[in-house]
């Protein structure tokens, strides 16, 4: 169990989140290298079966990550992702999913060092929840 | 479909962590991957050069680079390979630096992180569609919520660099608080001579639409194109015809409107209570301010600020006074306090006899410092300059009892006893 390194994909949206990572990189912050970055334009462009196809195609968690609230930069996608992630975990746990697999949070472009600390975070809890094999396609 | 890769060392920012050759090589297995090249520093010139070449002679019809983030070079790239006829939009980046090789170590896994990155840029850049650019009108006003100093000032600046500024306000008058106040903190200015200039001037500058006794309703659009709904709230009085002669004043059924601000009600809690009743024991009486903050005080263990302005308000004292009265007095508090207080005489008989070391013994056993609390509310610890009894010293009094010719070793026993007493 000890040698399981979760697949991780982060959605982040290109104004604040994608760009608190590129000072996390900036800054040489060291985070594990689990995550695989997907760059929408705005948190709210999220559809919920991106985040059920990639438990499907082989992440074992999902990182949703936009900006805080009252920022976005298109001035309430973030409000329609957060509604989308509540509505989503109750459906994650009907089609038999822990709803801790998906992760949402708020990163603003000033904040590298706060996304390297989710990425810490999000890589423990799902090595603590393990593989995720309830709806993986094979 | 003829995918050109692109994969930058960016010197050693990425070569360092990353086995580019290796990344390159990945990609060139990829599908649809014509051409797959590793080169210092893709953005300089050569490295344009080499996209342009390949896209010309190659015949590419996407380009992945991987390199930095998007946010840096994208608009680089995308203009590199539009100059070589390829449209922009079938560009894709690979963030292989800021996402990947700073913030890693291990280089095993750095490199294969990478690999997956390019990949998922490659198979991305088979879906890229060519797109137009298209020009939006952007509106060229501003709109500003609030009168009061702050919106003044900013509708002032907008208007003057030329922009129209809508300004809405929902009373009927602009100024807001600072209106209402005499100076401003801490300059002590005159705050009507700072504001009424700006007021008259919102009026007056012919690029500020001034939308009094309004609100605003609901907000939708983005960036550059808002929509804004804005309540005006009926004013029963023709604004174009109306010239202020303020006849109509003296026909109007409604008289002796005085705007005053809106008085602070005190919100009647607990804390307000007992200090209300303390008040009654005296009558309410001016004179006997200090005796209410003394059994105030021994009440709360403190005086908490909603108990002086509590005592203020009921005395009738401005609120200043009291809590000039309050910090005077050593015997008041206005922080909160432990439930014993600690208090170790440092004059000058008790110094000589030890009374430092009764001092940090006490620290060191309440794990705090003079003026503080312990964690479980306990004790407060305080340095007194003299309690009056040299011939005892060194001497502490705990709670007014007295207890002299102290040694270290009584220190843990006198606390056991207090924390006995509550336990």
């Amino acid at each position: 169990m000890s040698s399981f390194e979760p697949r991780i994909v982060a959605f982040l949206c290109n104004w604040c989140s994608y760009a608190g990572a590129d000072l996390a990189g900036t800054s040489r912050i060291k985070y594990p290298p689990n995550v695989r970055t997907i760059r929408v334009m705005c948190s709210g462009r999220i559809n919920p079966m991106f985040i059920v196809n990639a438990l499907q195609e082989g992440a074992d968690g999902v990182l949703i990550s936009g900006c805080h609230p009252g920022d976005c930069h298109y001035s309430k996608g973030n409000y329609y992702a957060r509604r989308r992630y509540q509505v989503m975990k109750n459906i994650l746990e009907y089609i038999g999913i822990h709803p801790d697999r998906v992760r949402m949070s708020w990163v603003s472009a000033g904040e590298g060092q706060k996304f390297a600390d989710v990425i810490n975070e999000v890589i423990e809890g799902i090595k603590a929840l393990g593989p995720a094999e309830e709806i993986r396609r094979r | 479909m003829r995918i050109g890769v692109y994969v930058c060392e960016c010197g050693i920012n990425i070569s360092n962590t990353v086995d580019v050759d290796e990344v390159a090589k990945y990609a060139g297995t990829l599908p649809d991957v014509h051409t797959s090249r590793v080169y210092k520093y893709m953005c300089s010139d050569p490295g344009q050069e080499m996209i342009k070449n390949d896209i010309r002679e190659e015949g590419l019809t996407r380009v992945v680079v991987a390199s930095c983030s998007p946010r840096m070079h994208e608009p680089t790239f995308r203009n590199a390979v539009e100059e070589a006829g390829l449209n922009p939009y079938c560009f894709e980046m690979a963030n292989i630096r800021e996402h990947c090789s700073w913030v890693h170590t291990d280089r095993e896994t750095a490199t294969r992180k990478a690999m997956r990155i390019v990949a998922a840029a490659v198979l991305k850049s088979a879906f890229d569609k060519p797109l137009d650019k298209k020009e939006v009108p952007v509106t060229h006003n501003a709109m500003v919520i609030g009168a009061g100093i702050a919106g003044i000032q900013a509708s002032l600046d907008i208007a003057d660099s030329g922009y129209k500024v809508y300004l809405v306000e929902k009373d009927s008058t602009i100024g807001g608080r600072m209106a209402q106040l005499d100076k401003t903190f801490p300059t002590l200015d005159c705050s009507a001579c700072i504001l009424t200039p700006k007021m008259s001037d919102v009026p007056r500058h012919p690029n500020i639409e001034l939308l009094t006794y309004s609100e605003v309703e609901d907000i939708s659009g983005y960036v550059g194109n808002f929509r804004v709904s804005v309540k005006k709230k009926a004013r029963y009085v023709n604004t174009d015809k109306c010239t202020g002669c303020g006849v109509c004043s003296n026909v109007c059924p409604v008289h002796n409107v005085i705007q005053v601000p809106e008085p602070v009600k005190t919100k009647v809690t607990p804390e307000i209570k007992a200090v209300d009743a303390i008040i009654d024991r005296y009558e309410a009486k001016r004179d006997a301010l200090i005796q209410i903050l003394q059994d105030a005080n021994k009440h709360f263990n403190y005086l908490p600020e909603a108990v002086l302005r509590r005592a203020a308000e009921r005395l009738g004292i401005p609120f200043s006074e009291v809590y000039g009265t309050a910090s005077f007095y050593k015997s008041f508090s206005l922080t909160p306090r432990g439930k014993h207080i600690i208090q170790v005489c440092m004059g000058t008989a008790c110094h000589v006899r030890g009374a430092s070391r009764i001092l940090e013994e006490f620290e060191r056993r309440l794990c705090i410092r003079p003026g503080e609390n312990t964690e479980d509310g306990l004790f407060t610890l305080e340095r007194v300059n003299c309690l009056g009894a040299c011939a005892l010293g060194p001497i502490i009094a705990v709670d007014g009892d007295y207890h002299g010719q102290m040694t270290t070793g009584k220190v843990s026993r006198l606390i056991d006893t207090y924390a006995k007493k509550d336990g």
